[in-house]
C-alpha cells in the first residue's frame, strides 16, 4: 500500500465490481455484478436507441384500466417465475443484491440527468431526441422501474418464510418502496389536475386542461377572497444602483419597535397603517379600494427632526418614497402574504349548497376531489377579484399513503436496528 | 434582535469548546472535554429558544438558520457518540466543524428576519426540517470518519465499522425527511412528488446512500466504501446549497432559502 492513497481511487469502483465476481467465468452462475451490469446496461442502451429512433416522443403513461392490466400481467408473470423456478440460479439472481445495486446505480444515473436538464421543457436536439427532458416517461426509466419491481418482488417473496424483527423491518422497507414505485409509475396516468379560476359572478361547473375537459359533480363560486399580509418592511435604497442596502440592521419591521441607524440618520417608525390613501398629498387612513400600507416615520439627525410618509403603493396608487439625500432613499417594500383564503359557495348536483373556506395548506375534499388554494390576482393583491384553486383527483392516493406509512416504520427500524453484524 | 446577540452565544460556545479540548488534552481528561461540549450545546440551545420566541416563527427558513441547527446537532451528536464510543478525535472533529458553522454565521450575517410564506406555515414544517438536519448531521459525521479512514490507511476496517453505525442512523432520518416532505407537499401543493429540482436532488442524495447500504455488505472491508461515503456527502452538499444554481432549477418552488 503506497502512502498516496488518493490517486484515482474513486475510479476503482467499477473495476472493483468486476474484481468481486472475478473468481468465476462470466455467465457462469451465480450471476453477480458483471452479469447484472451487462444485462441492465444493454437493455437501457437499447431503450435509448429506441427513444432516439422514435421521433414522435410519445409519453408512456397508461391510464385506467390499462395500467391495472399491465400491472397485473407483470405481477402474475413475476410470481409465476418465482413459484416455478424458485430454486434456480436465475431466480436467485433476480432477488440478489447484485441486481439491486446495478439497478439502483442506473436509477441514480437517470435521476442525475433529470436533476441537470430542466424537465418538461421544449428543448431541442439531442436532449429531446433521447427524451432526456422527460426522463420519467422515457423507455430507459421504464426498464429501471421494471427491474426494480421484479427485484423487489422476488426478494420480498424470498424473505416471507421467516419471521424476525429484522425481517419485519426489511419487509416494511422493501414492500413500502415497491408500493410507492407501483403507484408512482402506474398511477401517474390516473391523476387529474386542473386549475379553476373562480369569481363572485358565476358558478364554475366544468374544468379543462390542454387535452381534456371534465365535468365535476359540484360547482364553485367565490363569496369572498381574503388575504392577510405581513407588515411591509421599510428599508434604504442606494439611488445610483437602485439596490437595497441589504444588511439586517437596515430593515424596519412594523410589528417591532426597530430603528434604522444609517450614516448620520436615525430613522424610527411612528405609526403603521395597513390601509391608507393620499389625496392631494394629504394622508387618509381609510380602507378604500386600492388603499396601501403606509408608514409614518421620524428621521432625526444631530440638527434636525423630520417626519414623513412612505407607502408601497398599490395597483391604483403610486408608491411614496422619501429622499434622505442625493444618494439614498427610504422605501417601503411590497408586503408579503401571510395567509390567503377563499370563502366559496359550493352547489351540488342535487342543488344543495354549502359555504366553505379553502386556505393554503388546508385543502378540502369533495367527492374525491381535493381542492387547494393556489393563486389570486397578484397585481391587485388583497383587492383581487378572483381566486385560483387547483382541483386534484388521485385515485391511488391511499395506496401511496400505505407505502409511505410502511417506509416510515421501516426507517424507524433502520434507525434502531442499525446494520446487521457481519 | 440582531447578530450581536448571536456573536455572544456563538463565541462563548467556541471558546468553551476550545478551552475544554486544550485542557482535556493536557490533563488527559475526557470528562473536561465532555462537560465543555455540553455547555456549548446548552448555549446554542438557549440562543435557538430565545431567537425562536423573538421572531414568532420556527427558525428553519434561511440558510443561516439551518446552519445554526446544524451546528447544534453536530455538537450534540459528537457529545453523545463520545459517551457511547469514547472516540476522542471524533468529538474534536464535530466540535470543530460545528465551530466553523457558527463562525460562518457570525461573519456572514444574512437577512434573518424573513417572513414565512403561507405554504410553509404547516405542521409538517418543523418535523420535516428538523429530521433532515439530524440526518445531515449524522451523515456529516460519517463523512468525517470516511475522510479519517482514507488518510489513516492502516486500520480501514475500524473506520468502516464506525461509519456504518452512523450511516444507518443518518439514512433512517434521511428517509423520514423525504417522506415527511412528500406528506407535506401533498397538503401544500396538491401533489406528494413532482420531481421538482430540489426534490430530485434530495432523491439523488438518498439513492447515493441507498447504494452504500446495499453495496457495503458485498465490499466488506474495501476502502471503496469510504469513497462512496465521501461522494454521497458531496451530493448532499450540492442538494443543500447548490441546487439553486443548476440550470434545471430556474422554476423551482423550493428555492426560497437563499
Ligand atoms: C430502491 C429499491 C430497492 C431495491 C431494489 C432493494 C433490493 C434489495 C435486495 C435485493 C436486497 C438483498 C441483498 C442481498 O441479499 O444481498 C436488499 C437488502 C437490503 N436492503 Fe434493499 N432494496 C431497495 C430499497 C431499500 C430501502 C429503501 C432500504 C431501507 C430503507 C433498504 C434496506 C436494505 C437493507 C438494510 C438490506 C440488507 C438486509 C439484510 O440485512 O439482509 N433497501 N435490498
Amino acid at each position: 500500500m503506497s502512502a498516496n492513497k488518493w490517486d484515482f481511487s474513486i475510479f476503482r469502483v467499477i473495476p472493483l465490481l468486476y474484481k468481486m465476481s472475478n473468481k468465476k467465468q462470466i455467465w457462469q452462475y451465480p450471476w453477480q455484478f458483471k452479469e447484472s451490469l451487462i444485462i441492465l446496461s444493454t437493455a437501457i442502451i437499447i431503450s435509448f436507441i429506441l427513444d432516439f429512433i422514435d421521433k414522435s416522443n410519445t409519453i408512456l403513461k397508461p391510464v385506467f384500466p390499462y395500467n391495472i392490466y399491465i400491472l397485473l400481467a407483470i405481477f402474475v408473470f413475476d410470481t409465476l417465475i418465482f413459484i416455478s423456478f424458485r430454486k434456480t440460479n436465475f431466480v436467485k439472481w433476480l432477488q440478489s443484491g447484485y441486481l439491486a445495486i446495478s439497478t439502483i446505480i442506473w436509477l441514480f444515473i437517470l435521476v442525475i440527468i433529470m436533476g441537470i436538464f430542466e424537465q418538461n421543457n421544449q428543448s431541442e436536439g439531442l436532449i429531446y431526441n433521447l427524451h432526456l427532458n422527460n426522463i420519467i416517461y422515457s423507455k430507459s426509466f421504464i426498464i429501471v422501474e421494471f427491474a426494480l419491481f421484479t427485484n423487489l418482488l422476488m426478494v420480498i417473496y424470498s424473505k416471507l418464510n421467516e419471521f424476525s424483527i429484522r425481517n419485519f423491518s426489511f419487509i416494511t422497507n422493501h414492500l413500502g418502496i415497491l408500493i410507492l414505485l407501483i403507484s408512482l409509475s402506474f398511477g401517474a396516468g390516473d391523476i387529474e389536475k386542473y386549475n379553476m379560476k373562480i369569481d363572485t359572478q358565476n358558478y364554475v361547473w366544468g374544468v379543462s386542461s390542454k387535452d381534456k375537459t371534465t365535468e365535476l359533480p359540484f360547482a364553485l363560486k367565490l363569496n369572498n377572497f381574503y388575504i392577510d399580509m405581513f407588515p411591509a418592511k421599510i428599508t434604504i435604497v442606494e439611488n445610483k444602483t437602485d439596490n437595497i442596502i441589504d444588511d439586517n440592521s437596515n430593515i424596519i419591521s412594523a410589528n417591532k419597535d426597530s430603528v434604522i441607524i444609517f450614516n448620520k440618520y436615525k430613522i424610527s417608525l411612528l405609526k403603521y397603517y395597513n390601509n391608507g390613501v393620499f389625496i392631494n398629498n394629504k394622508f387618509y387612513s381609510v380602507n378604500d379600494q386600492g388603499a396601501a400600507p403606509t408608514a409614518m416615520l421620524c428621521i432625526k439627525t444631530k440638527h434636525s427632526t423630520d417626519t414623513c410618509y412612505v407607502s408601497c403603493g398599490s395597483y391604483m396608487y403610486p408608491s411614496k418614497v422619501y429622499s434622505l439625500d442625493t444618494d439614498y432613499t427610504i422605501v417601503m417594500l411590497e408586503p408579503e402574504p401571510k395567509l390567503f383564503k377563499s370563502d366559496v359557495k359550493i352547489i351540488y348536483k342535487n342543488s344543495e349548497t354549502e359555504n366553505i373556506s379553502i386556505e393554503v395548506n388546508k385543502p378540502i375534499n369533495i367527492y374525491g376531489w381535493d381542492i387547494y388554494q393556489t393563486d389570486y390576482n397578484k397585481d391587485m393583491g388583497k383587492w383581487s377579484e378572483y381566486s385560483i384553486v387547483e382541483i386534484v383527483k388521485d385515485p391511488w392516493l391511499n395506496i401511496v399513503y400505505i407505502g409511505i406509512f410502511m417506509m416510515i416504520i421501516g426507517a424507524i427500524g433502520i434507525i434502531f436496528l442499525g446494520k446487521k453484524k457481519i | 434582535m440582531d447578530l450581536f446577540d448571536f456573536k455572544i452565544f456563538g463565541f462563548s460556545a467556541i471558546t468553551i469548546w476550545f478551552i475544554g479540548i486544550v485542557i482535556g488534552n493536557i490533563k488527559k481528561s475526557n470528562k473536561t472535554i465532555l462537560i465543555s461540549g455540553f455547555i456549548g450545546n446548552i448555549l446554542l440551545a438557549s440562543f435557538i429558544i430565545i431567537y425562536w420566541s423573538y421572531i414568532d416563527r420556527p427558525p428553519l427558513r434561511t440558510l443561516a438558520e439551518t446552519r445554526l441547527w446544524y451546528a447544534f446537532f453536530l455538537a450534540l451528536i459528537g457529545n453523545i457518540l463520545f459517551i457511547k464510543w469514547k472516540i476522542k478525535w471524533f468529538i474534536i472533529y464535530s466540535l470543530t466543524l460545528s465551530s466553523v458553522f457558527i463562525l460562518i454565521n457570525i461573519l456572514n450575517p444574512e437577512t434573518y428576519n424573513k417572513s414565512l410564506m403561507p405554504a410553509l406555515q404547516s405542521i409538517w414544517f418543523i418535523p420535516h426540517v428538523i429530521v433532515y438536519i439530524i440526518a445531515y448531521a449524522f451523515l456529516a459525521a460519517s463523512f468525517i470518519i470516511a475522510i479519517r479512514g482514507l488518510i489513516n490507511t492502516s486500520t480501514v476496517n475500524k473506520y468502516i465499522v464506525t461509519a456504518n453505525n452512523i450511516v444507518y442512523i443518518g439514512f433512517g432520518f434521511l428517509t423520514l425527511g423525504l417522506l415527511f416532505g412528500a406528506l407535506w407537499a401533498k397538503k401544500a401543493w396538491g401533489h406528494y412528488w413532482t420531481w421538482d429540482p430540489k426534490e430530485t436532488w434530495a432523491f439523488i442524495t438518498w439513492i447515493a446512500y441507498l447504494i452504500y447500504i446495499h453495496l457495503h455488505p458485498k465490499l466488506k472491508n474495501d476502502k471503496t466504501n469510504l469513497y462512496i461515503l465521501v461522494i454521497a456527502f458531496v451530493l448532499l452538499i450540492i442538494c443543500w446549497f447548490g441546487v439553486q444554481y443548476l440550470p434545471s432549477a430556474q422554476n423551482s418552488v423550493h428555492i426560497y432559502a437563499y
